[in-house]
């Protein structure tokens, strides 16, 4: 299959290089897909699921009872703050902020800084959130 | 054999091969009865900006959607969102039910590896200022995916209805609960009374396989549409 090497455009005072949507990004992205799902084969296998004890309404929490991966980070935030009131109105108001970026950064500046300062919230919490989820998966076998 | 026969053979091999190719498909069979030629050239020949691997991941998160559509849809033959039907039937699935274990782990893989594709998306679109004008809808289009996407989470970790699984439930539960004014009936409203019961297992059970996809399906068809307009961000 023939790939091109794509064109050059003058955008802007900047040099904008396009492809054909197809077989370039179309490739790129199946290789892409293909990739996940090998990984999702190897998380599988290495991880089987086990089906912890029936839930009991009327017992207490135990010991060993992990909390949900995804609820990690506002645990932690709950933790720190001791009031639930305050957790998660403060969760909505973070909630609220990450919907209406566009409205708070209407500067339209791309600078390496801006971007770094905008992306390394979320890294975190997404970082945070693969720590959590590498420590609430269970031994193989 | 002559030649005009040759060429008719030729040519008649050419059409059925074309009648089951899928090339054939869409270009001869399905055109002459939709017109899609047009469309699906345009589509496949639209140019796009060079931005490399990480534009990637909003196409691994659609395909994991759909692995989770899939996979939800073979789990459902055998589910019970009743208490204690849920976790016998979730046994059932695990141990008897013919390819069971399979469709279960890789649904449960699967989807967090959706959340954590959407995550690397929204990392991206961050990191390249494409919220900004003018992405700016489309940015919040695709933050309600990203917000439905963990309901898909949280929604489906209560379904096997167990120990662990109902106190993660029943923590954030009350954590919605403890927001001012509104709280209280929002939690009545996602348990189905004041405790975390049977009913509340039917009630996430409904919002995890109609109501999450139902919007997931309304957002993402606009998210593509506005992608498809406004094209992938171009590279910094």
């Amino acid at each position: 299959m023939r790939t091109y090497k794509g064109r050059k455009r003058q955008t802007r005072g900047s040099v904008r290089r396009e492809y054909p949507f197809y077989p370039n990004q179309l490739l790129r992205i199946l290789m892409a897909i293909m990739g996940t799902l090998a990984a999702v084969a190897v998380l599988s296998a290495l991880f089987p699921l086990s089906l912890d004890l029936i839930a009991d309404p009327f017992a207490r929490p135990e010991a060993g009872t992990r909390a949900l991966w995804i609820l990690k980070p506002v645990i932690l935030l709950g933790g720190m703050l001791k009031r639930p009131g305050l957790t998660i109105v403060l969760v909505t108001f973070l909630a609220a902020l990450f919907v209406l970026l566009p409205a708070l950064d209407r500067s339209g500046q791309r600078t390496l800084k801006r971007r770094l300062l905008m992306a390394t919230p979320f890294l975190l919490w997404v970082l945070f959130l693969a720590v959590s989820l590498l420590f609430s998966v269970g031994v193989p076998g | 054999m002559s030649s005009r026969e040759r060429s008719h053979h030729k040519g008649s091999s050419r059409s059925t091969r074309d009648l089951f190719g899928l090339r054939g498909f869409l270009f001869g069979s399905a055109d002459s009865r939709a017109s899609m030629k047009g469309a699906w050239e345009a589509t496949l020949r639209r140019p796009v900006a060079h931005s490399g691997w990480s534009s990637c991941f909003g196409g691994i998160a659609l395909f994991l959607f759909l692995i989770q559509a899939a996979t939800g849809i073979l789990l459902m033959f055998f589910y019970i969102p009743a208490d204690p039907e849920a976790y016998r039937s979730t046994l059932y699935m695990a141990g008897q039910a013919p390819f069971g274990w399979f469709f279960r782990i890789i649904h449960h893989w699967a989807g967090i590896a959706m959340m954590f594709a959407v995550s690397l998306h929204v990392l991206r679109v961050l990191f390249k200022g494409a919220y900004q004008d003018p992405r700016d809808l489309n940015w919040i289009v695709g933050s309600v995916l990203f917000f439905l996407t963990a309901g898909f989470v949280l929604t489906g970790d209560l379904l096997p209805w167990t120990r662990s699984a109902y106190w993660s439930a029943e923590w954030w539960t009350s954590l919605v609960g403890s927001f001012p004014l509104i709280g209280h009936q929002i939690m009545l409203f996602l348990r189905g009374g004041e405790n975390v019961t049977g009913s509340t297992v039917t009630r996430f059970y409904v919002f995890h396989v109609f109501v999450l996809p139902a919007l997931s399906t309304l957002f993402m068809v606009l998210h593509f549409a506005m992608v498809r307009k406004l094209g992938i961000s171009e590279p910094l």
